[in-house]
């Protein structure tokens, strides 16, 4: 059996990445719960397919990055697919040459070492050649990588993450595991003289001035050293991701899901992040923080792992989903965050008195305004001008009392304390007997879909008006004004309820939206999850987010949430109207526009 | 078609009570200034008002007053034209209306004053949706016209509506608000004996001479009551009459109130300045009203030379205070054409 | 005459000794805008809570500052994160950072 003591680095970390991995993914999916939809016979088998195929898309072809930026997308995927192609095909080619039915990993890997001529081979033309061709388009991409540490603008980043402790470690080994393998094969193919298109020439430059032979040897040995170092690295470092992501990818299509109590599952999550940075240009918090911004995802994932986190970072995310959206891996950036929110505060001890009076709603239909909707009266009553207008009638569920939802106290990782509300809550709805819930609130809305287990249809204020349009129950005249409309981030990231919104608009106004796909989807900056953020910090999201929005072309800002109206009526900047509102002031019955609610002409005749 | 002059050694932007009052004190020094009012008539805000603090002086009389004595003199005035820009020219200005007209001024005079919050930023007040809902504004109006309208039972008046307030976009204090709203409350009684009058303030800012002992006659004589506190949400019951959520600070206590009329007192803000040229350089404080050079020692005169700022233009301030104010702002420009 | 005077009982009267007031200095220190309260009870008036049973932020706030803490958990135990004392506040104090911060350290 071949062997010879300069594979030792490699062989030893080879088999402590696989133990210390393995051990942690064993104890970790030990702590998983079972699948939220659990598969059956036929459709594993085709989950397992489609994961096969998203591994090989995603881990090593890197599609979602190409998408993102050519540069980065190449710079990746030459280096993961590479690499890949050079194990497998290594390996056909190790088997072309030796008459062992098995051996050991490190053979395929130090190949040319142990078979220098291999001229006799079958198929040795055409594998010098590919191994070789497959090398040079890894170099390119590490050429790539050390060209993305000096100038990141071309791959299209602003921001990229900075390295620290292990993490330089296992990057600068991985730099030089490539190079240091064309140096030992051009070495050993200027020696044996041997080589195809790209080790013959270097192996000549290189042997024109230095005592080749003598230090061949030496380059196998820094080659494995190189590879050993990075396996006894990885655990701890970004690259641990690799192997994560791959499990996670077959986890995921397996039906398991992260949820905001950590489990099992958040482990992988965690250590799938391979804070490659592409997060941090789509946070929002870049406008609060001078510096280094400590609460996008790459770097608080860092902090965590390194044990430095804070406070404010922490609890200053507004969970609002772009990092999320932007992660070429599809970690679940929002529960990780509530998950370590809830592991990292001490619990509430909350004590409500509340009494549960259980009611019948006079209508199928309940209405539910939430604590904000206090705050926005207008909205109510423009709900009320709707419904009335098509001949429905809404049971206003909290218009007297009302309490929470519950969402404020689950986004602050109290999770077991919201629990509390949600359970009085729920019991009320229930007591009804409504068939629907429709709520203008889409922070009340998540929280209702997702964790109160309702037996009724649950839906937003904006789709509940697309459905009295479409059912010609009610009439909508559009009065041809620009208006912008801005996606709240519980329904449009959280909930995919984009186009309602849309339809409801266009059949009122004439849309505009900001072709640039950087200012789509913008949070308010008013999010419940920011709880250590200011007024002072959140009006400099809102304001951004505002011009960015309305970007000149129109000063009315439309939105469905009544935070975020609140949050933007503040930067003064744009006129604020909730979607309900627009309709409002635009329904038609019997050809003619409604007499609108009555409105107090003002006398003063000076307007400034 | 009335002639104007095309160059003044003043052009006064704004015929309230400081502009007239600005050029009243320019004419007894002999400077020839024009004043430019972009309303039909002249007086600015004060023809809305009714009675004036602290001695409820009647607003239209400090108007005629004022008025006639700048028709006395023959004083030049063009009204219903709004300023479209300030361009700057060597060492005068350039002044041109929505009138058509163009002016050349060696000195311009600040003097638009204030325009006041919009409180259907503060939708849960109400304003806009209920018709019981108005504004102190809108209160002296039916104060002044004894227009024939429902009588209250109680009336609610609150403080601070767009001033104080980082979430109406005003951190400043407005100044006059407080002594108003004691000065309407007394007013309301007078013509509502038998209503409830209540106040709902944080503080009560009586600064000036016969506030505080307004305050005091407000409350021993006329009964009218004051609660520190603030109001959260309004709603409206099917009579029309308002439900106010109230926190009685002081007791620490929530508080319902039924109202029949709610009245904000809503704060003065900055007035959008005219349309200034690139070079011309107008400072304006972080509370968005023009910027003194110097509030000790040039308090009239803008970071720009020759642009002069009279009234309320530079911060809220009282009739007499903007009077005063104006005067000075004249010296102001007296002592600069002197050195030209 | 000595020993001569009257016992007053400790809860009518505050000590002011704020450098030992230690709740009220990690409030502070953690969240400087508590320093803008001037006790106007906006939060109080919109308080979700406060419709079911005795709570009010500007009290809180009070009960800080005097360091009177244990009247702090009785209130603070009906709020429910709701957010809107901090949506109304004038000043901009960052009500709902100070009731996570008091549930850290009471």
């Amino acid at each position: 059996m071949p062997f010879d003591p300069f594979v030792i680095p490699f062989s030893v970390g080879l088999l402590f990445v696989l133990v210390v991995m393995g051990y942690k993914y064993v104890s970790w999916i030990r702590q998983m719960p079972k699948p939220q939809t659990p598969l059956k016979g036929f459709q594993r088998i085709k989950a397992l397919w489609h994961a096969t195929v998203e591994v090989f898309m995603e881990s090593l072809l890197h599609r979602k990055i190409f998408k993102q930026n050519v540069m980065l997308g190449f710079m990746h995927s030459s280096i993961a697919f590479g690499w890949f192609l050079l194990i497998v095909l290594g390996h056909f080619e190790a088997k072309s040459v030796s008459d062992n039915a098995f051996n050991p990993p490190y053979f395929s890997i130090f190949l040319y070492f142990f078979v220098p001529e291999r001229s006799m081979f079958k198929g040795h033309a055409f594998f010098s050649f590919a191994m070789e061709f497959i090398l040079a388009l890894i170099l390119s991409g590490v050429f790539l990588a050390y060209l993305k540490r000096l100038t990141k603008r071309i791959f299209g980043m602003k921001r990229t993450s900075k390295m620290r402790g292990i993490d330089k470690v296992a990057l600068y080994s991985l730099w030089l595991i490539f190079p240091l393998r064309l140096v030992a094969e051009s070495f050993n193919a200027y020696v044996h003289d041997s080589g195809s298109f790209l080790s013959g020439p270097v192996g000549q430059f290189f042997g024109s001035f230095l005592p080749v032979a003598n230090l061949e040897y030496s380059m196998w040995w820094a080659y494995s050293l190189s590879l050993g170092v990075f396996f006894i690295a990885l655990p701890w470092s970004r690259y641990s991701h690799i192997p994560t992501e791959m499990v996670l990818i077959y986890l995921r299509r397996l039906g398991y899901r992260s949820c905001s109590k950590p489990t099992g599952y958040t482990m992988f999550d965690l250590y799938s992040c391979s804070r490659c940075g592409i997060c941090i240009d789509s946070c929002q918090m870049n406008i609060v923080y001078r510096g280094r911004n400590e609460t996008v995802t790459a770097h608080y994932i860092y902090d965590v792992r390194a044990g430095h986190e804070n406070d404010f970072a922490l609890f200053s995310c507004l969970a609002c989903g772009r990092c999320e959206d932007a992660c070429p891996v599809g970690v679940k950036t929002v529960d990780l965050r509530i998950g370590n929110r809830y592991e990292n505060t001490k619990e509430f001890g909350l004590n409500h008195k509340i009494q549960v009076t259980n009611g019948v709603a006079n209508s199928n239909i309940g209405y539910f305004s939430g604590c904000m909707g206090k705050l926005t009266p207008t909205v109510i009553d423009s709900m009320k001008t709707i419904s009335n207008a098509a001949g429905d009638t809404l049971f206003h569920i909290d218009e007297e009392k009302g309490i929470c939802c519950g969402r404020p106290l689950l986004l602050a990782g109290q999770l077991k304390q919201s629990e509390k509300i949600i359970e009085k809550n729920k019991q009320r709805i229930e007591s009804l007997g409504i068939q629907t819930l429709v709520t203008s609130c889409p922070i009340c809305l998540r929280t209702f879909k997702n964790d109160y287990n309702l037996n009724i249809e649950v839906i937003h204020h904006s789709e509940y008006i697309e459905r009295l349009i479409a059912n010609k129950k009610l009439v909508v005249n559009n009065s041809k004004s620009v208006v912008a409309y801005h996606d709240p981030c519980d329904l449009a990231h959280g909930l995919e309820i984009k186009q309602a919104p849309r339809n409801v608009i266009n059949s009122a106004a004439v849309l505009y939206e900001n072709p640039d796909s950087k200012s789509q989807g913008l949070c308010c900056g008013g999010g419940l999850a920011g709880v250590s953020l200011n007024s002072q910090q959140k009006l400099s999201i809102a304001f951004d987010a505002v011009q960015q929005i309305t970007n000149g072309e129109t000063d009315t800002l439309v939105t469905s949430c009544p935070l975020c109206k609140k949050t933007f009526a503040q930067t003064r900047m744009a006129n604020v109207k909730d979607i309900a509102e627009l309709v409002a002031e635009n329904i038609l019955t019997d050809g003619k526009e409604t007499q609108k609610s009555q409105k107090y002409t003002v006398l003063e005749t000076i307007n400034g | 078609m009335r002639q104007y002059d095309t160059k003044y050694q003043t052009v006064i932007i704004g015929g309230g009570i400081a502009g007239m009052t600005a050029a009243l004190q320019l004419y007894k020094f002999g400077i020839k200034s024009l004043i430019i009012e972009k309303e039909d008539k002249l007086g600015g805000h004060l023809i809305k008002w009714y009675k004036l603090f602290p001695g409820f002086v009647n607003a239209d009389e400090v108007v005629s007053n004022v008025v006639s004595e700048l028709i006395d003199k023959r004083m030049q005035v063009i009204t219903g034209a709004e300023v479209t820009s300030i361009d700057s020219i060597y060492d005068n200005y350039i002044i041109r209306t929505s009138s058509g007209h163009s002016f050349e001024a060696e000195s311009v005079l600040l003097a638009h004053g204030f325009k006041t919050f919009d409180p259907t930023k503060k939708e849960e007040y109400g304003y806009g949706l209920y018709s019981n809902v108005k504004t102190s504004v809108e209160i002296e109006n039916i104060l002044k016209e004894h227009s024939n309208i429902t009588i209250p039972k109680r009336v609610g008046l609150i403080h601070c509506v767009g001033s104080r307030d980082e979430k109406a976009g005003n951190l400043h204090c407005s100044k006059l608000c407080c002594v108003s709203a004691v000065k309407q409350s007394i007013e309301l009684k007078e013509r509502f004996p038998d209503a409830e009058i209540i106040c709902f303030y944080i503080d009560l800012r009586m600064f000036d001479n016969g506030f505080e002992e307004l305050y005091m006659e407000a409350q021993i004589e006329h009964g009218i009551k004051f609660i520190r506190g603030r109001l959260s949400e309004c709603s409206q019951n099917i009579d029309g009459s308002l439900v106010l959520k109230v926190q009685d600070t002081l007791t620490g206590l929530p508080m319902n109130v039924n109202v029949d009329w709610l009245i904000l007192m809503v704060g003065k803000e900055a007035a959008k300045l005219p349309k200034f040229d690139k070079s011309i350089d107008v400072k304006l404080a972080p509370n968005k009203f023009v910027a003194p050079e110097n509030i000790f020692y040039n308090p009239n005169q803008t970071s720009q030379p020759g642009i002069f700022c009279g009234g309320t233009v530079s911060g809220p301030k009282t009739i007499h205070e903007s009077a005063a104010d104006a005067k000075a702002a004249a010296m102001s420009i007296i002592d600069y054409l002197n050195r030209k | 005459m000595s020993g001569f005077g009257f016992n007053i009982s400790k809860s009518s009267t505050i000590e002011y000794k704020p450098e030992d007031f230690q709740l009220a200095n990690i409030i502070e220190e953690n969240e400087p805008t508590s320093r803008l309260c001037i006790s106007c009870g906006s939060c109080s008036a919109t308080c979700t809570g406060s419709e079911f049973a005795k709570l009010r932020m500007h009290y809180i706030h009070l009960y800080v500052k005097r360091n009177l803490t244990d009247k702090i958990r009785e209130e603070l135990q009906n709020c429910m994160f709701c957010g809107k004392c901090q949506l109304v506040c004038p000043r901009g104090v960052n009500n709902r950072n100070i009731i996570r911060l008091l549930w850290e350290n009471i």
